[in-house]
C-alpha cells in the first residue's frame, strides 16, 4: 500500500527560480495555488460579465457567497470592519477553493501544508495587532486585561490571556491543516484497502470512501467558515475591544 | 520583564519545534520539511495578492453597485406603489365625497319635490274639503227648506189621514176644519212641550 502521507510532499515543477540563496520554485503547490486562484476569478468574471438587477445563474452565486460574507463579518465583527471585507472574502475563498480542489483525485491540497495555513494566521494575527495598536494605541494592551477581575488574580489572568493571545495564530493555522491532513490522509487509507481488497471485499472500504468523501466536502467548507469566522472576531477585538 | 519572558518561552518553543520539524520531516510528514517553504509563501503571497486585488477593485465594487441598484430599485418600487396606493386613495376618496354630494343633493331634491307636492296636496284638500263644506251647507240649506215646507202641510197629512182612518175605521165623517184644528192644537201643544 502507498504511503498515505505521499500525497502531501511538495515537489519542483518546471525550472528553477532561484533570488540569491532563495530556492522560489514553482512547486505543485504553487500550481494548485494558481488554479484555486484562477477558478476563483473566473468564476467571478463569469458571474459579474453582464451584471444586471435581475441576476443570472451565476451572479446569484456571486452574490450569495458576498452577501454570505458580508453578513458574516456584520455579525461578528459590525459595521467598523467593513473596510476588511475584500480581505476577508478573499481568504475564504481562496481557502475554500484550495479545500475543494484538494477532494479531487490527485489533486493537491494546498491547505493541507502547516507553512501555508500558519502565512494565513500569522498574516491575521500580526495585521489585527498592528490595527489594534493603529486604532487604540498603547492602550490597546487594554485586551490582556479582564474587567470585573480581583487585583490578587490580574498576575496570573495577563498571562494567561497573553499567552492565549499569542496562540490564536497556532491554533488558527493547526486547526485548518489538521483538519485537512486527517482527512486526506484517511480518504487515501480507506482507498488503499479498497485497492488491496480488490472486487470482493472492496466493496466496503470503497462506501466509507463514499461517505467520507462527503464528510471531507462538509468539513472543507466548514473549516474554511471557521477560519474567515476567527479571523474576524480576531478582527472584532482589534476595531471593538470588547473585553 | 514579563513580556521579555514570554518572548524567550516562545523564542524556545519555536527552536525545538524547528528541529522536531526537521525531524518529523524526515520520519514522514511532508509538511514538516522546510525545503519549500519560503517558495510557497512567496507564491501563495502572489497569488493572495492578486485575488484580493481582482475582488477588491473589480468584482466587489461591481457586485455591490448592483446590489445596491437593485436595493434602490426595490425601495423606488414600494415608493412608487405607495404613491400610487396614496393616489387611489384620494381617487377613492375623491369618490366617495361625489357619491356623497350626489346622494345628499337627491336627497334635498327629493325633499324639496315632497314639501312641494305635500304643498299642493294641501292646497288642493282645502280647495275640495271648501266645495265639499259649501255643498253641505246647500244640502242642509235644502233639507231645511224641505223640512219647512214638510212641516208647513204636516197638519194637513195628518188631517187627512186621520179623517180617512176615522172614515175606515169608525165608519164617522167628521169635517175636515175640526180635524185640522185639533191637529193644530196638538201640534202646538206639543210644540210648547218641547219648548218647555
Amino acid at each position: 500500500m502507498a504511503n498515505p502521507m505521499q500525497q502531501f510532499e511538495v515537489y519542483k515543477i518546471g525550472p528553477s527560480l532561484q533570488i540569491g540563496n532563495i530556492d522560489l520554485s514553482l512547486t505543485n503547490s504553487s500550481i494548485f495555488m494558481f488554479t484555486s486562484a484562477a477558478f476563483i476569478l473566473v468564476f467571478f468574471f463569469l458571474g459579474t460579465k453582464n451584471v444586471s438587477t435581475i441576476p443570472g445563474k451565476l451572479q446569484i452565486l456571486n452574490e450569495l457567497v458576498f452577501n454570505f460574507i458580508a453578513k458574516m463579518i456584520d455579525e461578528t465583527a459590525g459595521y467598523k470592519a467593513k473596510n476588511y471585507f475584500p480581505f476577508i472574502l478573499t481568504l475564504f475563498l481562496f481557502i475554500l477553493t484550495m479545500n475543494m480542489i484538494g477532494l479531487f483525485p490527485y489533486a493537491f491540497t494546498v491547505t493541507s501544508q502547516i507553512i501555508v495555513t500558519l502565512s494565513f494566521a500569522l498574516i491575521i494575527f500580526i495585521g489585527v495587532t498592528v490595527i489594534g495598536f493603529a486604532k487604540h494605541g498603547v492602550s490597546f494592551l487594554k485586551i490582556f486585561l479582564p474587567s470585573g477581575i480581583p487585583i490578587f488574580l490580574l498576575p496570573l489572568l495577563v498571562v494567561i490571556e497573553v499567552i492565549s493571545y499569542l496562540s490564536r495564530p497556532v491554533s488558527l493555522s493547526v486547526r485548518l491543516f489538521a483538519n485537512m491532513l486527517a482527512g486526506h490522509t484517511m480518504l487515501k487509507v480507506f482507498g488503499g484497502f479498497v485497492v488491496s481488497l480488490g472486487i470482493i471485499g472492496g466493496w466496503l472500504p470503497f462506501s466509507f470512501s463514499v461517505l467520507l468523501t462527503a464528510l471531507e466536502i462538509l468539513v472543507a467548507f466548514l473549516q474554511a467558515y471557521v477560519f474567515a469566522v476567527l479571523s474576524c472576531i480576531y478582527l472584532n477585538d482589534a476595531l471593538n475591544m470588547h473585553h | 520583564m514579563d513580556y521579555r519572558r514570554v518572548l524567550y518561552i516562545v523564542c524556545i518553543f519555536i527552536i525545538v519545534l524547528t528541529k522536531q520539524n526537521i525531524l518529523f520531516a524526515n520520519t514522514g510528514m511532508p509538511q514538516l520539511d522546510p525545503r519549500f517553504w519560503l517558495s510557497q509563501i512567496f507564491w501563495l503571497t502572489i497569488t493572495f495578492v492578486v485575488i484580493y486585488f481582482f475582488i477588491s477593485k473589480i468584482f466587489s465594487p461591481k457586485i455591490s453597485k448592483v446590489i445596491q441598484d437593485r436595493k434602490d430599485l426595490i425601495e423606488k418600487c414600494i415608493n412608487d406603489a405607495n404613491s400610487i396606493k396614496n393616489e387611489i386613495q384620494s381617487l377613492d376618496n375623491e369618490y366617495k365625497k361625489i357619491i356623497d354630494n350626489a346622494y345628499s343633493e337627491a336627497r334635498k331634491k327629493s325633499d324639496k319635490l315632497k314639501f312641494e307636492l305635500n304643498q299642493n296636496l294641501n292646497v288642493k284638500r282645502t280647495t275640495l274639503e271648501k266645495e265639499i263644506n259649501d255643498k253641505v251647507k246647500d244640502v242642509e240649506k235644502e233639507l231645511i227648506i224641505f223640512k219647512q215646507e214638510t212641516l208647513k202641510n204636516f197638519s194637513t197629512i195628518i188631517s187627512d189621514i186621520s179623517s180617512n182612518l176615522l172614515e175606515k175605521l169608525l165608519k164617522i165623517k167628521i169635517e175636515k176644519n175640526k180635524i185640522e184644528k185639533s191637529v193644530k192644537n196638538i201640534l202646538e201643544r206639543q210644540k210648547n212641550t218641547i219648548n218647555v
